[in-house]
């Protein structure tokens, strides 16, 4: 810099590109941290730490309660359903191999089907050759990117630390100030926030959050099931109360997740195991709400649709409707936890980003909660990494909106047909029932339809 | 630009002592100041979005011409080892993300108030390889040693008086086979229904009277230009703005803005 030495007023000799001008002694400041060590804010952290162009970043993990230990004598009760989508980002993380060494349910086949009537619509291929989900246990999943994590040198992860409050600048040079329980304050300049429903960076962002209480909770349970060979079929049927679903663990297993009212859900979780069993195979079984003139109206429009589609190309998984397994013995105990719907109008501010269930949170029927949240960890880390590889800061506003316009246009829409699913199944009023049904048969029967709407659930 | 010439240099001796002599009111106006050019959501938000567009054309016009003299320049900082000059650098808006690719930058601007608030900015966040100087090419050019291996002016030419003398002062400080990159609003019709009309009195994307549609430069004058200054014209694109968007996008027509790549010839 010899040539500058007159400028005496505005150059600084210090020059060194190595070193990172963000991070120079300054202990309590990190470049990003996230608040939150679910899935998604352990995908999150894995995803920015593998970024190259954050390689000189240095990010922190925050959660609040203690390193969770996997335990793997019985399995988990809370399961996700991972989409290709998400699956591919766990590959690409390195966490992916845990998981298929420990252990998954793949799903080649889903069938879903009306209590009302016998309406039905299957996904995945005839012959049951190609997954179209994979059941792994939430613990599992966060386990395998806790191990991915620890390799990754700039990002540190703090547990038992509680965020008491989030100070956010009104300028975009400003920082933002995190403060923990025991009094002490961090400074970022990005805070992600991945810390689930209730989130408190939500909170002080203070955008609107549309939210409606289902009035329901989903009960689970780890069933064993008669399955005869292989267990490889997602159930869901849907009851005026709410979906009942079994997932695959493995052969023998199955996992529930049970939707229903409150008072339903507190009175099965009562139930000695028994009872309960005989409850699940009642509600995937009996016929009591079935309306015999849709049942009649249905099974015509069924038949028609057979011969319509006599020169249908495609062999489709609908081509053989499978009854569902019956459930022999429900394994350790029942729990339950409360369903509702809520969206952050905004899920951004200056310098804060709202992701997974901090800033849209959906019903489980249709698997689709972890899946959008993963989908948001790859929306913010490409949003990032543009900012940084255009020479923006990397909690740039521009970019945040970026993805909050690429994710909100994708999520809202899942969001809205979640939620109109879960009304139009809620109801027993004939015209509806006939409605639904008829559409679900015509839709199962037209292949290409269907397998756009299951690549659109896909990534 | 001339005439400012003289009013600016006393300032800069004067300069050298201000560094213990800031006093509260001069501080203030200038933080004042300074979040309305770093508002990227405030009346300069064009210009914070254009730096999506620009920034990866500047960057991959530097890597496509020469290698980096830093080895194993890492992802990170892709422009590691490259001097580059911002001619016109306004508050550093562009000086900075060039800082941020690693590159050691050096902004100019006549406005001493505007490099107040660039170096300001800088030493706030604490960014250490850009350098501003309040000066003009002119005069940078004659008291200055180092050649760059770019010299970039940005939305500057269609603002300065004699553009041939400034083009001609960017392409000396060049290093031999250095790249000068122009972007600018181009002299047509399309540009004036556009920039004029349409961007100053109809969305008010910028402040009216920001540009005078005199004053911009045809690319049939800009390439005589360039050629009188032995630069060989490697890339020429057209861009174009949405303000409802507030997004910047390339197109195939020159006529409203273009970007151009020049290097001098060895």
């Amino acid at each position: 810099m010899k040539g500058f030495s007159f400028l005496s007023k505005y150059s600084n000799t210090i020059h060194n590109w190595r070193l990172n001008y963000s991070t120079a002694s300054r202990s309590s400041h990190y470049d990003i941290i996230i608040s939150g060590g679910g899935m998604v804010g352990f995908a999150m952290a894995c995803r920015l730490g593998r970024s190259d162009c954050l390689a000189n970043k240095r990010i922190l993990l925050l959660e609040s309660s203690n390193k969770k230990q996997l335990k793997l004598d019985s399995y988990n009760l809370r399961v996700s359903a991972l989409n290709p989508g998400s699956k591919s980002l766990l590959e690409s993380l390195g966490a992916w191999q845990h998981i298929e060494k420990t252990r998954f349910g793949s799903v080649k086949k889903m069938q879903v089907w009306d209590a009302c009537s016998d309406a039905a619509v299957t996904f995945g291929k005839a012959d049951l050759s190609e997954d179209i989900a994979w059941i792994v246990e939430n613990d599992l999943v966060q386990d395998s990117l806790m191990k991915e994590l620890d390799k990754i040198e700039q990002v540190e992860v703090q547990y038992k630390t509680k965020v008491t409050n989030y100070r956010l600048p009104k300028n975009a040079d400003e920082l933002v100030q995190v403060t923990l329980e025991d009094g002490s304050c961090l400074t970022t300049d990005l805070i992600i926030g991945a810390d689930g429903f209730n989130s408190g960076l939500r909170q002080t962002i203070k955008t609107q959050y549309i939210s409606y209480d289902y009035n329901q909770m989903a009960v689970v349970a780890t069933l064993r099931i008669s399955e005869g060979d292989e267990n490889v079929t997602a159930w869901q049927r849907f009851l005026p109360t709410g979906p009942i679903a079994l997932l695959p663990l493995n052969n023998e297993f199955s996992s529930l997740v049970w939707s229903t009212d409150k008072i339903t859900a507190k009175s099965l979780l009562d139930l000695p195991p028994d009872v309960f069993t005989d409850r699940i195979n009642q509600a995937l079984w009996n016929n009591d709400d079935r309306n015999p003139m849709v049942q009649n109206v249905s099974e015509r429009i069924f038949q028609m649709l057979k011969v319509c589609r006599v020169n249908s190309l495609e062999g489709s998984a609908s081509d053989i409707r499978q009854l569902p397994p019956s459930v022999v013995e429900i394994k350790g105990r029942q729990a339950a936890f409360p369903l509702g719907l809520g969206h952050a109008v905004d899920y951004i501010s200056n310098k804060a980003v709202l992701i997974g269930d901090a800033a849209h949170r959906v019903h489980p029927l249709a698997g689709q909660g972890v899946n959008l949240g993963f989908g948001d960890v790859i929306a913010l880390n490409d949003a990032i990494c543009e900012a940084v590889n255009n020479g923006a800061d990397h909690g740039s506003s521009l970019y945040l909106k970026q993805y909050q316009s690429n994710r909100q246009m994708r999520n809202l829409p899942v969001m809205a047909s979640v939620h109109g699913l879960h009304l139009l199944y809620g109801t027993t009023w004939t015209p509806l029932v006939m409605l639904r049904s008829i559409g679900l048969n015509v839709f199962d029967s037209l292949s290409s339809v269907k397998s756009f709407f299951t690549q659109r659930a896909s990534v | 630009m001339l005439e400012r010439l003289t009013t600016i240099v006393p300032h800069l001796s004067r300069n050298v002592s201000l560094k213990s002599t800031v006093n509260v009111s001069e501080v203030q106006k200038f933080s004042g100041m300074a979040s309305e050019w770093w508002d990227v959501n405030g009346p300069l938000k064009a210009i914070h979005s254009l730096n999506k567009l620009r920034t990866p054309f500047f960057e991959q016009g530097i890597r496509s011409r020469q290698k980096s003299t830093v080895a194993n320049a890492r992802q990170a900082f892709p422009l590691a080892g490259f001097k580059v000059l911002d001619v016109g650098c306004g508050a550093g808006i562009l000086t900075e993300s060039l800082g941020r690719l690693g590159a050691e930058v050096t902004g100019i601007d006549p406005s001493e108030e505007n490099i107040e608030v660039a170096y300001r900015h800088a030493k706030r966040i604490n960014l250490r390889n850009v350098a501003y100087e309040a000066n003009t090419i002119e005069h940078f050019q004659t008291c200055n040693s180092t050649l760059f291996d770019a010299v970039i002016a940005s939305e500057v030419v269609e603002h300065v008086d004699n553009p041939e003398l400034f083009i001609e002062k960017c392409s000396e400080s060049l290093k031999p086979g250095g790249s000068l990159f122009i972007t600018t609003q181009n002299r047509t019709a399309a540009s004036w229904a556009l920039v004029i009309c349409g961007a100053e009195y109809i969305m008010n994307v910028v402040p009216r009277g920001t540009h005078d549609w005199n004053k911009f430069i045809t690319l049939d004058e800009m390439t005589s230009i360039l050629d009188k200054n032995n630069c060989q014209l490697r890339q020429l694109r057209g861009y174009t703005y949405n303000p409802f968007l507030n997004h910047w996008d390339w197109i195939k027509s020159t006529d409203i803005n273009y970007a151009l790549h020049a290097t001098k010839t060895v």
